[in-house]
C-alpha cells in the first residue's frame, strides 16, 4: 500500500516485495499448511487403521463359520447348526418398515417446519426440542416403545412395535438433516417457481424437494444405518432370540441381527463367539447393501438436478 | 511487460478453450478482454493468477503465463505468492460474511501486514470510492451493503493487498447502471497505480474504461490493439462484425 518505489519491469518481483510493509512469511505459512495436511492425513489413516483392525479381527473369527447354511438356518442350541435366517429376515422387515415410517414422518415434518410454518417462538421451541430428542439414549426410546406401542396401542412384542420404536428413535436425526438440506436450496429456485404462479405446495413438491433430496438422503442413510445396528431398544420392546419361523404379518414376534449377535456373543462357548462374529459380517453386509442402494439413488438424483 | 500469455493453449478435459493465445500487458494500463460468450476470455483471465487450479478438469496444454520475471505455471512458483500480487474481482460481489473492516484487513493480516490497519482500511476504502458511504459503519456486515457497494468493497479488499495487477471478471454484470458508472470511474482512477485486466460483455464499457482491447473468438485472439483503433478501425472483419453487433 505504501510502496514509494515503483516496481519497474526490470526488478524481480521477489525483490520488489521486500520493500513493502507486508512480511508475508510464505515459507512459514506453507510449512504450516504442510503440517496441517499431515495431521488430517494421519487422522484419516488412524481412523481407517482402527476400522481395518476391527474388520480384520471379525473376519478372522467369523469368516470360517460364514456359509450359505449359516445364512439360511434358524438359530439352534448347537453352534455348528445355528443360523441367522430369522434374524436376517427380521432385520430386513423391520428396517423397511422403519424406513417408510421415519422418512414419511420426518421429511413431512421438516417440510412443514422449514417451508410452511411461520418462523416464530413456537417453531424455535420445537426446533430446540427436536435437537434435544436426538441426544436421548436409545434405551429410553425402547422404554417408550414398550409403554406406547407394545402395551397402549396393543401391537404386542411385534415387528410393528419394533419398527415404530426405531422410527421414533431416528426421527429427530432425519428431521434435522432434512431441514438442513432444504435450507441449502437457493431461494432463487423458490422465487422462480412462485413467480410462475405456482402455489407454495407446488413449488415445494416440484422444485424444492427434488433439489433437497440428495442432501436429505445422506441424513436418512446415516439414520437408517443406526437403526439397523440397534439392539438395546429392541430388547426392551421384546425381541426374542430363539425364533424358528418366518413372520407372517407385522404383528408376529421377531428377532434381529443385533439381538442375535448380542445373545451369541454373551455365551461362554467359543463357537458361539465365532458365529457372533459371522453374524456381524452378515449385519455389515446388510448395512452396506442398504447404504449402497441409497447412495445409488442419491447419485442419480444429483446427476439429474445440478445448478 | 507486467503480465503476458505466450502461445497459450488451455483446455477443460479434452476440449481446448483457449488456442495459441499470445497477449502482453504493460504496466499501469487497463486492458479489456471482449468477445462472445464461451470465447475463452474468462478462462484466460483466471489463468493469470492460477484461479483455474480449482477447476478439476482444467489443463494447461501448451505455452506459458509470465508475471514479470516469474513463469506462473512453473513448479517453483508458489501460486499463493502469485495471487497475493495478482488480485481478482469476481463477477458477483462476494464479500466475506463479516464486518466491512474485517473484509479489508483479513487479506493483509494473513499476509503479515506490519503497517497500521486503521489507516489501511481508510485508504483502501477511499481508493475504492466507498469511504464516505461506510465510514460510520465499519463494524457492520459487508453483506448489508447494496450490490454496487459490495462490489466496491471487493475492489477495496483487493487493493488493500497492494497488488500489482487486478483481474476483473465482468465486475459490473450484476450491477445497475449507476453502480456500473461508479465502478467504471473507479477503474479510471485505479489505472494510475495498477495494471488492470477486465473481462466485459459490454462493448461500450470496454470503449469507456480501457486503453487496450483484445478481441477473442472461439478461443483465439483475433485482434489486440489500442482501444480506439479496435473500435474505429478494426483490422479484422470478425472484430468489426462483433463490435457492430452483427453477432455475439
Amino acid at each position: 500500500m505504501n510502496t514509494e518505489k515503483p516496481i519497474t519491469p526490470e526488478t524481480s518481483v521477489r525483490e520488489a516485495i521486500l520493500d513493502t510493509p507486508f512480511k508475508d512469511n510464505l515459507d512459514r505459512r506453507n510449512f504450516n499448511a504442510k503440517i496441517f495436511n499431515l495431521v488430517i492425513l494421519l487422522a484419516t489413516c488412524l481412523a481407517m487403521l482402527i476400522l481395518g483392525l476391527l474388520l480384520w479381527r471379525i473376519g478372522e473369527q467369523g469368516l470360517p463359520w460364514l456359509n450359505w447354511n449359516f445364512i439360511t438356518s434358524f438359530p439352534s442350541r448347537m453352534a455348528a447348526r445355528a443360523g441367522i435366517f430369522s434374524a436376517l429376515i427380521g432385520s430386513a422387515c423391520i428396517i423397511i418398515l422403519t424406513g417408510i415410517i421415519a422418512v414419511v414422518l420426518g421429511v413431512s415434518a421438516a417440510i412443514y417446519l422449514e417451508e410452511m410454518s411461520a418462523k416464530n417462538r413456537i417453531n424455535q421451541l420445537i426446533e430446540l426440542n427436536i435437537a434435544n430428542l436426538a441426544g436421548i439414549p436409545s434405551l429410553v426410546y425402547g422404554m417408550l416403545g414398550l409403554a406406547v406401542f407394545v402395551r397402549f396401542l396393543n401391537f404386542g412384542r411385534s415387528i410393528m412395535a419394533a419398527a415404530c420404536t426405531l422410527a421414533i428413535m431416528i426421527l429427530p436425526v432425519i428431521i434435522i438433516s432434512s431441514r438442513e438440506a432444504l435450507r441449502t436450496v437457493p431461494p432463487s429456485i423458490r422465487l422462480a417457481a412462485l413467480a410462475l404462479g405456482a402455489t407454495k405446495w407446488q413449488t415445494t413438491w416440484h422444485h424444492v424437494l427434488p433439489a433437497a433430496m440428495p442432501g436429505m438422503l445422506t441424513g436418512i442413510i446415516l439414520a437408517i444405518s443406526r437403526a439397523l445396528g440397534e439392539a438395546a431398544p429392541l430388547i426392551l420392546v421384546g425381541g426374542v432370540t430363539y425364533i424358528a419361523f418366518l413372520p407372517n404379518s407385522v404383528y408376529d414376534s421377531f428377532t434381529t441381527l443385533p439381538i442375535q449377535i448380542f445373545n451369541w456373543a454373551g455365551r461362554p462357548q467359543e463357537e458361539f463367539q465365532a458365529i457372533a462374529a459371522a453374524g456381524i459380517i452378515v449385519l455389515l453386509g446388510l448395512v452396506l447393501f442398504t447404504n449402497g442402494i441409497a447412495i445409488l439413488i442419491r447419485a442419480r438424483l444429483e446427476d439429474k438436478n445440478r445448478w | 511487460m507486467v503480465i503476458a500469455a505466450q502461445d497459450l493453449t488451455l483446455a477443460y478435459g479434452d476440449k481446448n478453450i483457449v488456442k495459441k493465445v499470445s497477449l502482453e500487458v504493460g504496466p499501469r494500463t487497463v486492458t479489456a478482454l471482449i468477445g462472445p460468450s464461451g470465447c475463452g476470455k474468462s478462462t484466460l483471465l483466471r489463468t493469470f493468477n492460477r484461479m483455474n487450479d480449482f477447476v478439476p478438469s482444467f489443463r494447461l496444454v501448451d505455452g506459458k503465463i509470465m508475471y514479470r520475471d516469474l513463469n506462473v505455471y512453473s513448479g517453483d512458483v508458489d501460486p499463493v505468492f502469485i495471487r497475493r500480487r495478482v488480485g481478482m474481482v469476481f463477477q458477483k460481489p462476494n464479500p466475506f460474511p463479516s464486518s466491512i473492516y474485517k473484509n479489508i484487513t483479513w487479506g493483509p493480516s494473513i499476509n503479515g501486514y506490519t503497517g497500521d490497519f486503521d489507516q489501511l482500511v481508510e485508504s483502501s476504502l477511499r481508493r475504492a470510492a466507498l469511504w464516505d458511504e461506510v465510514k460510520d459503519k465499519l463494524n457492520s456486515s459487508g453483506l448489508a451493503l447494496s450490490g454496487g457497494q459490495q462490489q466496491r468493497l471487493c475492489i477495496a479488499r483487493a487493493i488493500a493487498m497492494d497488488p500489482d495487477v487486478i483481474l476483473m471478471d465482468e465486475p459490473c454484470s450484476a450491477l445497475d447502471p449507476a453502480s456500473t458508472a461508479r465502478i467504471e470511474d473507479l477503474i479510471g482512477e485505479l489505472r494510475e497505480r495498477y495494471t488492470i485486466l477486465i473481462v466485459t460483455h459490454n462493448m461500450q464499457q470496454a470503449a469507456r474504461v480501457s486503453e487496450h482491447t483484445a478481441f477473442m473468438f472461439q478461443g483465439e485472439l483475433i485482434e489486440h490493439a489500442v482501444t480506439k483503433q479496435i473500435f474505429n478501425a478494426p483490422k479484422h472483419k470478425l472484430t468489426e462484425d462483433y463490435i457492430m453487433g452483427r453477432f455475439g
